[in-house]
């Protein structure tokens, strides 16, 4: 029964992906059927949110009943969260008046935080930089913070340092760029092998 | 799409396809032979850490990210599956549950049935707890995200972290809290911002492609066709940077021809390189030594 199962699983996968890849090319006439699959994902996608939520809600609660190290801050996340969900049902169902309070909320708060945050990452940024070539000393760490300098101290666009200031600019446009090329280039190869071996219906997930 | 792209598209399909093949062909024809695979330091480290984890009763983490199932982070949703299950089995049989975190919510099932497989393979379902996978709020820079997880590896006093998938900058908040809890850190993106915090933030970092490989590397008996890929990739790899080259060779001798100065510009540049690299690799010898002796 199970090796049924897995055998029915592998060749619903081969098939659904083999008809969404060839209705991805122009004219493809399975066109529809792939946009059909792709709308269902959006659905599948909507649901997974609301399954989010739940997970955030029960792993907050057990905390809460397990009386785990910083179980306040989970009661104040199931308030929030509780609030929040109250707020936007009274704004879609138009009991708040004209005013948006979903919307005030996410950027009088979330918006603010994730800001605050990004600020923040510029120090850890440099600290890790640091901790890098103190750490582990070797010919690419060096290079980076070699690299680093310049771009920084070229972005300042000094007068007095004009051949500087090019050289700054010549880094971001060749040896950077051709690096980020580089690595795009291998992601993608990664993710077509990776791909087609999912597509050929021998990943271990379907098996077990 | 360009008629071009998709003839482009479907070429490097087919490509792939048979060389993945063969590649697993060849695999299964050697048998239990192990191949020679490329050494990649993370994939070194990792089974060892995670045993220390297990002994020292402390759980191990691994985040997605922002990577999901049906975005076009699907694949690297399904690599760090690939990565998490050696581990989560590994780690099974530890009375802590491996912390998996994510932002995007389709991965939740995922990372939930990747445990229980991994669970159910050391015979230790009763163990397995659908919370040990644990979402935070969604979005493409989650920075909520990552310093709710940064908390999260406090409060659980885990070994190591792997973040891996698809992580912008925010990346930072992951590593600095695992470095300054003294926790091991191994990063990942498919993003280049991620990536490259990854690279300056990592004890042994994880390079593009090399995420897609893990299922080749952690497991101690590979299959096949895991193996097979990495030679597809290799394979694949290898073409681009041929085919790179001869274009870079093709558009110079084009340029030579038209331009001879320009040659002995290059040879000058070339030289000047050249030794800036050696003159580099002496001194950092020379500083290496100094604090060996030291």
């Amino acid at each position: 029964m199970r090796r049924l199962l897995a055998v029915l699983t592998s060749s619903l996968v081969i098939g659904l992906g083999l008809v969404t890849l060839w209705g991805l090319f122009p004219g493809s006439p399975v066109a529809s059927i792939t946009a059909a699959l792709l709308q269902m994902v959006v659905v599948i996608g909507a649901v997974a949110v609301l399954i989010g939520v739940l997970n955030l809600l029960g792993v907050h609660l057990r905390r809460i009943v397990k009386g785990d190290s910083g179980w306040p801050y989970s009661v104040v996340v199931l308030l929030a969260a509780v609030a929040v969900i109250l707020l936007v049902v009274v704004d879609r169902m138009g009991l708040g008046g004209e005013s948006d309070l979903g919307g005030f909320l996410f950027n009088a708060v979330q918006v603010s935080v994730e800001s605050a945050l990004a600020a923040l990452l510029v120090f850890f940024l440099v600290y890790a930089a640091a901790r890098l070539l103190r750490r582990r000393l070797a010919w690419g760490s060096l290079l980076f913070t070699v690299v680093l300098l310049v771009v920084l101290v070229g972005w300042l666009q000094i007068p007095a340092l004009g051949a500087f200031n090019g050289l700054s600019e010549w880094i971001r446009a060749v040896p950077a760029s051709a690096g980020a090329r580089g690595l795009l280039i291998g992601v993608a190869l990664g993710a077509t092998t990776a791909g087609v071996r999912v597509l050929l219906g021998q990943d271990p997930s379907y098996r077990e | 799409m360009d008629p071009a792209i998709s003839l482009l598209t479907v070429l490097v399909l087919l490509l792939t396809f048979v060389l993945l093949t063969l590649g697993s062909q060849v695999v299964r024809r050697q048998g239990r032979v192990k191949l020679p695979l490329r050494r990649i330091a993370a994939y070194q480290a990792l089974p060892s850490v995670t045993s220390e984890a297990v002994e020292s009763e402390r759980p191990i983490h691994v985040s997605f990210g922002g990577s999901g199932l049906g975005a076009e982070s699907t694949i690297s949703a399904l690599a760090v599956s690939d990565l998490l299950y050696p581990m989560a089995e590994r780690a099974a049989i530890a009375s802590r549950a491996p912390l998996i975190t994510m932002s995007d919510p389709t991965s939740l099932g995922l990372a939930q049935g990747t445990l229980l497989r991994a669970y159910e393979r050391r015979g230790k379902r009763a163990n397995f707890h659908a919370s040990a996978a644990r979402w935070y709020p969604q979005g493409p820079r989650s920075l909520a995200m990552a310093a709710g997880v940064g908390v999260a590896l406090a409060e659980e006093d885990a070994t190591l972290s792997v973040a891996a998938g698809r992580f912008g900058p925010e990346l930072a908040f992951i590593g600095e809290a695992a470095i300054r809890y003294d926790q091991m850190f191994f990063g990942h993106s498919d993003q280049l911002d991620g990536q490259a915090v990854a690279w300056v933030m990592s004890d042994a970092p994880l390079i593009g492609e090399e995420l897609y490989m893990a299922g080749a590397y952690l497991p101690a008996r590979p299959s096949a066709l895991h193996l097979g890929q990495v030679l597809a990739q290799e394979g694949l790899r290898l073409l681009a940077i041929v085919a790179i080259l001869l274009v870079a060779v093709v558009t110079l001798a084009q340029e030579f021809l038209m331009n001879p100065a320009l040659l002995l510009g290059v040879l000058a540049a070339v030289l000047v390189i050249s030794g800036l690299v050696v003159g580099g690799i002496f001194l950092l010898r020379r500083v290496r030594q100094r604090r060996g002796a030291r």
